[in-house]
């Protein structure tokens, strides 16, 4: 009888260890070479230069790559052109983001039908949206010419010049962001318990404390998660800014990632292509790591 | 009050709407407009004579306007219709691929404590965070040597490199959020892998969906690699054809228009999924 | 069916030790309650009988063989969690037959199995619903017929009835006790509430801080705490403890003297509510602090004039008002002593 009980079979379960590395083992190897491979390549490319014109040559040359771009001009530009439209890119589109998500959040007739329209943004490519910018904005064809002929003016009304060209950038970017922060916000609002409201009812909280004190602290972490994830976005940001203003006028919206597509590319000067592109690769790094320290752990201790 | 308040929410929803739909809006009256109309200056507000010609054009077919005017057919319609088959095939392998292993992978770091496990997670952070500009070039000279530039192949591994790392990371932070269920299944006597396919997946259906079409729309928008990897070849993707008319012969009602098709399979796709998205919560896969 | 034996059971997670030591004899067909505080370990100590945790050291048993190493399907266990949980996304009658699938039932008997759970919890009507449709007592039944379709070895439950409201949680007592004693399954059951672990229990086993503090039956644990620990925990309303000493057979703290025979020495003196009585005078003085009618009584809580506050139960019509003086004295022969050091030293002699 005692033997009954093993008659399932007392067959030995993996251990957790075991388990994940038989599922998640192919995959981490598919990652590790995928970002292995072409980091290495790009830091072998760094330190040589490379010659394409009378037979192709490569030389080290060492830190040579490197010490060339604290004196590029271009260099440091770039830098801050990217620093200005990451920046803007991410405040537009978290603020737009979560206005959006509080709107969804209201009830409404058709909820289904604006939620598809609200949607629609993040279904359109980057490209696509830089293609639609670049019409929208510039003179010949923009909206604002249309508004102003409209209301007798006589002149083009464009946006994409050196003053504001990183500007109409940044909504185009928000434009294509703020609908997939809104819908991971809204997923959150729906979490926070209407009781929570009546109860800020009773206390005769204005709109804005309920705001501050029932809908944001939900909100918080997530929040966080995608002030991070535009950043990253925003900073690797490339095929947008090509099609929309190729960098350009002149440099004033040469961007880190048209800057080294650009050496890269048009110069052919791929070591130093590759420098410039680890200094990105640390910026992006960096650049959640302190949200993460100033913020983040702020926030996943709660 | 209660009418004021509703009438600020109208006006909010009515604003949101425009915000969304106006690019969209100038684009689809663009492809709409006949070649005079694009030409005139200052550009109308409205279409005067909307015409369906630049869709008919950009698919091969000519458009009798008037018994006298023919809109010709676009010289790109090959590449438009062989862009939008290969789209189709590299969009719908990558998601397939991505789904199936990204869900098992984003499971293990979600549900489950073992060694490594930070450390493997920064490697899916970090290539997250890797710019394609950076990867291009090795990507390319090891395409070349292995033989895979300019082929769908080539396009589905480079553009998987992009979707597992983001999606895992989505995903990780939505299976946190499930109820301990294993410890059921268990004692239920599932395997492990019986208690991922049977209990966890169909419990996670919504997270999952949602995943998926993140997957899709990041497959079907890729440009940065096709554009160097695939432009030009039998194996161009919907993105770089459309970039032909960009550069080579501009023609805006053409471009318009196949842009506006361009978004319909991803709309499409994201109309039915809306109402998981809603559902899913996210949280963070790290904490 | 089989008796359960704990062998120096010991669980640490990192460096934290969350069971210590613990030494546990569970006999064939007796419901044994796992009785402590919020973070005791007792969840942990389930889990390791259950086999969803491995124990750092030490064995387990059923009916003399070591299970240590089985997974939780192949020991044959049922166990109904914490809040009764249960799959989400699969209905009432799904989530039940999940236990029986992989075991090598006729499909009659499976059947009649399941059959005869649902007519005993009365489930006929949820089993075609999901659980996020059903109520907290409608899930506990739901997770309990989904234990006894498995007539498994052990019952095992953690908190089933935290969740649910007061009325429930005693109508649900008194089925899950009528249903253990019917099936004769050996059960161990969890809570915290130390009001269910002596109305279930065959036998109470109290624990602290990850060790067994006393086990014995629910009238020894009441009458012969072993230590202090377990004195104010078990009962309700609590145990009045008094710090004192000692001195020439007489216990002495502030104005009350107890006349005990005992070794001298600084102790706690221990004595139930209703053991402490009224006096007109001759006690130790005090003033009414509050009132509870419970309507078969009332506790007195009294205020002495060093301000330490005793309970004492008195009749349901007791007559007084907040700030009333009154003398108490305890039954000298109802009183508990304890050493800090080694738990109970004198108790009455029955
Ligand atoms: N996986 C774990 N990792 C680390 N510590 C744990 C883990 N599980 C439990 N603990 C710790 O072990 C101790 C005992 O936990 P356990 O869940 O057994 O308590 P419990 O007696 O069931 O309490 P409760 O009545 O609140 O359910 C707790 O202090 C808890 O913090
Ligand atoms: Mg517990």
């Amino acid at each position: 009888m005692a033997g009954q009980v093993t008659s399932t079979g007392r067959t030995s379960e993996l251990s957790n260890l075991q388990f994940a590395l038989l599922m998640a083992l192919p995959v981490l190897l598919f990652l590790v070479l995928v970002v292995a491979y072409p980091l290495g390549y790009a830091l072998w490319m760094s330190f040589q230069q490379i010659v394409f014109f009378g037979g192709y040559r490569t030389n080290f040359v060492g830190l040579a790559n490197y010490a060339t771009m604290l004196g590029d001009d271009k260099f440091w530009w770039s830098i801050w052109v990217t620093v200005r439209f990451t920046v803007e890119s991410v405040l537009l589109a978290m603020a737009i983001g979560l206005a959006l998500a509080l709107l969804l959040n209201r009830p409404m007739r058709r909820p289904g039908l604006i939620r598809t329209i609200i949607m629609l943004p993040w279904c359109v490519s980057l490209y696509g949206t830089g293609i639609m910018f670049s019409y929208l904005a510039t003179g010949q064809t923009g909206f604002a010419t249309a508004i102003a002929f409209f209301f007798g003016a006589d002149r083009p009304v464009s946006f994409v010049n050196r003053q504001w060209v990183i500007e109409v950038l940044a909504i185009g970017n928000a434009w294509n962001m703020a609908p997939l922060v809104a819908f991971f916000l809204l997923a959150n609002l729906k979490t926070i318990p209407t009781r929570l409201y009546d109860l800020a009812a009773i206390d005769r909280m204005s709109p804005l404390e309920t705001f501050w004190n029932v809908t944001l602290p939900p909100l918080r972490f997530t929040l966080f998660v995608f002030t991070c994830i535009t950043t990253v976005l925003s900073m690797k940001l490339f095929d947008f800014i090509f099609v929309l203003s190729g960098g350009g006028p002149g440099t004033a919206s040469a961007v880190m990632t048209y800057q080294i597509y650009k050496i890269s590319f048009r110069d052919l000067n791929l070591g130093y292509g590759a420098a410039q592109s680890f200094v990105l690769l640390f910026l992006i790094v960096g650049s959640t790591m302190t949200l993460y320290a100033l913020w983040g752990r702020r926030e996943a201790a709660r | 009050m209660q009418r004021r308040m509703t009438l600020w929410a109208w006006l909010g929803i009515a604003v949101a709407v425009v915000w969304t739909l106006l690019p969209i809006y100038w684009f689809l009256k663009m492809s709409l407009l006949t070649p005079d109309e694009i030409a005139r200056f200052p550009p109308p507000l409205v279409p005067l004579d909307p015409t369906p010609a630049a869709y008919f054009n950009i698919f091969g077919f000519d458009y009798q306007v008037t018994p006298e005017l023919v809109r010709r057919a676009s010289g790109q319609a090959g590449q438009i219709i062989n862009g939008l088959i290969n789209s189709l095939i590299v969009s719908i392998v990558v998601t397939a691929i991505t789904m199936l292993v990204v869900v098992p992978l984003a499971y293990v770091f979600a549900r489950l404590d073992f060694r490594f496990k930070q450390a493997l997670l920064i490697t899916i952070l970090l290539s997250v965070a890797l710019p394609p500009v950076s990867t291009l070039i090795p990507f390319y000279a090891l395409y070349v040597q292995l033989g895979l530039a300019g082929t769908l192949f080539g396009l589905i591994v480079v553009t998987l490199t992009i979707t597992i790392p983001f999606v895992t990371w989505m995903l990780i932070g939505y299976l946190r959020n499930l109820p301990p269920v294993e410890r059921l299944a268990r004692v239920d006597g599932y395997s492990r892998l019986e208690t991922l396919v049977f209990i966890v997946i169909p419990l996670a259906r919504s997270g999952i969906a949602v995943a998926a079409v993140i997957a899709f729309l990041f497959a079907w928008n890729e440009y940065t690699y096709a554009l160097v990897l695939v432009n030009g070849t039998p194996a161009n993707t919907l993105a770089t054809a459309l970039s032909g008319f960009l550069f080579q012969h501009p023609e805006p009602s053409h471009l318009a228009a196949a842009l506006v098709v361009s978004i319909l399979p991803p709309v499409l796709v994201a109309y039915f999924l809306q109402r998981h998205i809603a559902e899913m919560n996210l949280v963070d896969p790290i904490r | 069916m089989a008796g359960i034996r704990l062998d120096h059971l010991k669980k640490s997670f990192g460096a934290f030790t969350a069971v210590q030591d613990l030494d546990l004899d569970v006999t064939d067909g007796e419901f044994l309650v796992l009785l402590g505080p919020s973070g005791c370990g007792k969840t942990t100590t389930l889990n390791c009988i259950a086999g969803l945790e491995t124990p750092s050291a030490g064995r387990i048993l059923f009916d003399g063989r070591d299970v240590t190493s089985d997974p939780p399907h192949s020991r044959n266990i049922a166990m109904v969690f914490q809040s009764a949980l249960l799959y989400p996304h699969m209905t009432a009658a799904a989530n039940i037959e999940a236990s029986l699938r992989r075991s090598d039932l006729a499909p009659e008997e499976r059947r009649r199995r399941i059959d005869d759970a649902v007519s005993m919890l009365e489930i006929g009507d949820l089993l075609d619903k999901l659980p996020s449709e059903m109520s907290g007592g409608q899930r506990q039944r739901v997770a309990t017929a989904k234990a006894i379709v498995r007539q498994p070895t052990a019952f095992l439950l953690d908190e089933p009835l935290s969740a649910l409201d007061a009325a429930l949680r005693m109508t649900l007592r008194a089925e899950i006790v009528n249903l253990q004693k019917r099936l004769g399954s050996t059960t161990v059951f969890v809570t915290h509430d130390q009001v269910e672990a002596m109305t279930m229990g065959d036998r109470i086993a109290v624990m602290n801080g990850g060790r067994l503090e006393q086990i014995g039956t629910p009238s020894e644990i009441y009458e012969r705490p072993r230590s202090l620990f377990v004195a104010g925990f078990v009962g309700s309303p609590p145990m009045n403890l008094i710090r004192g000493e000692v001195a020439d057979g007489v216990f002495a703290a502030g104005e009350l003297r107890v006349p005990l025979a005992a070794a001298p020495g600084p102790v706690t003196l221990g004595v139930r509510p209703q053991h402490l009585h009224v006096r007109a005078e001759g006690g130790l003085p005090c003033a009414i602090f509050a009132l509870e009618r419970l309507g078969r009584e009332t506790v007195l809580i009294v205020e002495d004039r060093a301000r330490n506050r005793l309970r004492l139960l008195v009749e349901a019509e007791f007559e007084g008002r907040v700030g009333d003086p009154l003398d108490v004295a305890p039954d000298p022969a109802r009183c508990l002593l304890f050493d800090d050091a080694s738990g109970l030293i004198h108790a009455p002699a029955n």
